[in-house]
């Protein structure tokens, strides 16, 4: 079966030249804020149900793979998260790219989402059935507090005053309320307005409050523009990190692999929960976390693994159990079962030779995605070249595309727009929006399963406490209130 | 503004944004037996809003007038860019993509640059090649519609 599946990927001219169009396509769709990878094989799906069953899913391998990687493109060079997953890129990326330093990061960014990338590949491949079995012990007393610990990060966000930060949070979670419930389906908050049944999407926050905010802020400072302009030249050997000194970071790498390997097999949570854990992780366990938010690479690394690491641990309940976790490995179901590839715990025996051939196909991948986004480093970092007051309208026009196509609605097109006001709003009044968004992407994960776990126990809280899983996260969470509480305080005194 | 003032203006917005999603929440329907409600996570996120905001304006009460730095802002500047976000997404349907985009962003980077660095044939082609392209890229590479408008493209 590994011949047969040789044969039909590595040997195939064809489908190697697919996957490269698949990961150069989702590249693209990745660095563009409001196109996602979802999105690219949402487009490339009917494409490839005429295709080899090999070919089709090779193309959707490529797609997948290079459309999570390309988010720390915008990340890092504009500050605007291309996908959702890599807003905590952002955190670090983008001070690194103000110091000059945006060559630096993109080849780290580059180079540790392929680590990511392999080192969950590798679980998927060796242990999958194993992980399997262990998502079946997660149910939603788990997830809740696993959601609860996420919003934690909150606290560790929210720079210098850690109320407004809470308050943003709050008014995400807020935001995640509107429209149709969970569990019963009521409607709620949408003010008569039948386009607010399906609640806000991600994608238009996310460029709202990036993308409209920051050109308009540009507008009331335009006067500074030339002077900010200074030029860096950008000479990078490799990846610019040694051999050595990013070996160093091993224990942040294999941290945050596993987080995402983790969040990616645990179905429904994503790949934008697991960098925001395992930057929050990572700066935890530092011995040096005030650094962090300043452009180090150490958040770098701990955001681009693991929202890498999410794509071979998303396909891992889907291969073994046939369980979609999100929707990239759902459209991916959809691939492999118009090719009769029906995945579950028989897959091996019936359709192995695939399952190898996707092994192979996200291998290969993977290592297209390095070699692409390296080569093309020098292209992306020229994109800073450009003067902002012509680079900024641009990206303000390629994020309201992205906005209108994600749900072909002018509605969205609009509420990209209020979003951008509310952003400015935050910051005229100095409350930090990054809060506001993983509140909004955290809420109604909480929320749900918060109200199914007690539908399961009729009502008892205790459950939370009683399960040890789910009493770990939520120890975890205490914790790390606490200690930032702590530290707030003691700040308050002295100041 | 001082940022005592800064700080009142927040908690006293919070708390009204508060006070409202509680009311709002008491409108929502109980449906199913056994379940909380759909009512009852927004009713613990408005009293956590509620909280919050008091927190923040006793904080703010204490704190003492501290007349903050003065930003050197461009009032012109940020309301035109702010007019001009309003339109173009008002007129991105009703106007079409191409049309409303070229305007757009001719105005735009018109606004945005600086009075020595304005290069008229270049803002021009930009703002016409730049549309073209993504309206190019969008409808025919990946068969994406973009709104036509009133004039059929």
């Amino acid at each position: 079966m590994v011949n047969q599946a040789i044969q039909m990927v590595l040997l195939n001219p064809i489908c190697l030249g697919l996957i490269l169009l698949g990961v150069v396509i989702g590249i693209i769709f990745g660095s563009i804020p409001g196109l996602s990878a979802s999105m690219a094989m949402i487009l490339f799906l009917p494409m490839s149900f005429g295709m080899e069953p090999m070919n089709g899913i090779s193309l959707l391998v490529g797609l997948y793979l290079g459309g999570i990687s390309g988010g720390l493109i915008s990340a890092i060079l504009l500050k605007i998260p291309g996908t959702a997953s890599s807003i905590a890129t952002v955190f670090d990326g983008g001070p690194m790219a103000d110091k000059g330093e945006a060559g630096k990061a993109l080849g780290v960014g580059i180079l540790t989402s392929f680590v990511g990338g392999l080192l969950s590949i590798f679980a998927l491949m060796f242990i999958s059935p194993y992980l399997a079995k262990v998502t079946l012990a997660f149910t939603s007393a788990e997830y809740f507090s696993i959601a609860v610990f996420a919003l934690t990060i909150i606290s560790s966000l929210s720079g210098d005053s850690l109320v407004n930060g809470i308050l943003a949070g709050l008014f995400g979670i807020a935001l995640s309320l509107v429209g149709i419930a969970p569990v019963d389906g009521a409607i709620r908050f949408t003010f008569g307005q039948s386009k607010l049944y399906g609640g806000f999407d991600t994608v238009v926050i996310l460029i709202g409050l990036y993308a409209v905010t920051d050109i308009i802020r540009t507008g009331f400072q335009r006067r500074d523009i030339i002077n900010q302009s200074t030029k860096y030249t950008y000479t990078l050997k490799g990846y610019g990190i040694g051999f050595k000194e990013y070996l160093g970071h091993w224990r942040n790498i294999i941290q945050s692999a596993l987080i995402g390997l983790g969040i990616g097999i645990l179905p429904g949570i994503g790949g934008s929960t697991s960098s925001l854990l395992a930057y929050s992780a990572a700066k935890g366990s530092s011995k040096h976390p005030e650094k962090f938010g300043t452009g180090i690479v150490d958040g770098l690394i701990a955001s681009e693994t693991a929202n890498n690491a999410v794509i071979g641990g998303s396909l891992i309940p889907l291969i073994t159990m046939g369980i979609p976790g999100n929707v990239a490995t759902a459209i991916f179901l959809g691939g492999l079962t118009i090719h009769g590839i029906s995945p579950g715990p028989l897959i091996f025996q019936k359709s192995g030779q695939y399952v190898y051939g996707i092994f192979i196909a996200l291998l290969v991948a993977n290592v297209f995605m390095i070699v692409c986004e390296r080569a093309g480093l020098r292209v992306f970092v020229k994109m800073l070249d450009i003067p902002k007051y012509i680079l900024l309208p641009v990206v303000m026009v390629c994020c309201v595309v992205g906005a209108y196509c994600s749900n072909y609605s002018i509605f969205d097109v609009w509420c990209v727009a209020i979003f951008g006001l509310v952003g400015l709003a935050f910051k005229f009044l100095k409350i930090p929006a990054t809060p506001m968004i993983i509140g909004f992407i955290l809420g109604s994960m909480t929320e749900e399963n918060l109200r199914q776990a007690l539908m399961q126990t009729g009502g008892d809280w205790s459950i939370f406490i009683t399960r040890p899983i789910s009493l770990i996260f939520l120890v975890i969470a205490v914790f790390s209130v606490a200690m930032t509480v702590r530290k707030q305080v003691s700040k308050l005194k002295k100041g | 503004m001082t940022n005592k003032k800064r700080n009142l203006v927040v908690s006293v917005l919070f708390l009204a944004f508060g006070i409202f999603l509680f009311v709002q929440a008491m409108g929502v329907k109980h449906m199913m037996k056994n379940d909380v409600g759909s009512g009852f996570f927004p009713k613990v996120i408005a009293v956590a809003i509620i909280a919050v905001s008091l927190i923040r304006l006793i904080m703010a009460l204490k704190e003492e007038e501290k007349e903050a730095k003065k930003a050197n802002s461009d009032m012109l500047g940020g309301w035109m860019t702010i007019v001009l976000v309003g339109l173009y997404v008002l007129a991105f349907n009703e106007v079409g993509f191409l049309i409303s985009t070229v305007i757009y962003l001719f105005l735009q980077m018109l606004v945005l640059t600086p009075t020595e660095k304005r290069s008229l044939p270049l803002l021009g082609t930009i703002s016409v090649a730049a549309p073209v392209f993504i309206y190019a890229l969008f409808v025919y590479a990946i068969n994406t519609p973009l709104p036509k408008g009133l004039f059929g493209f």
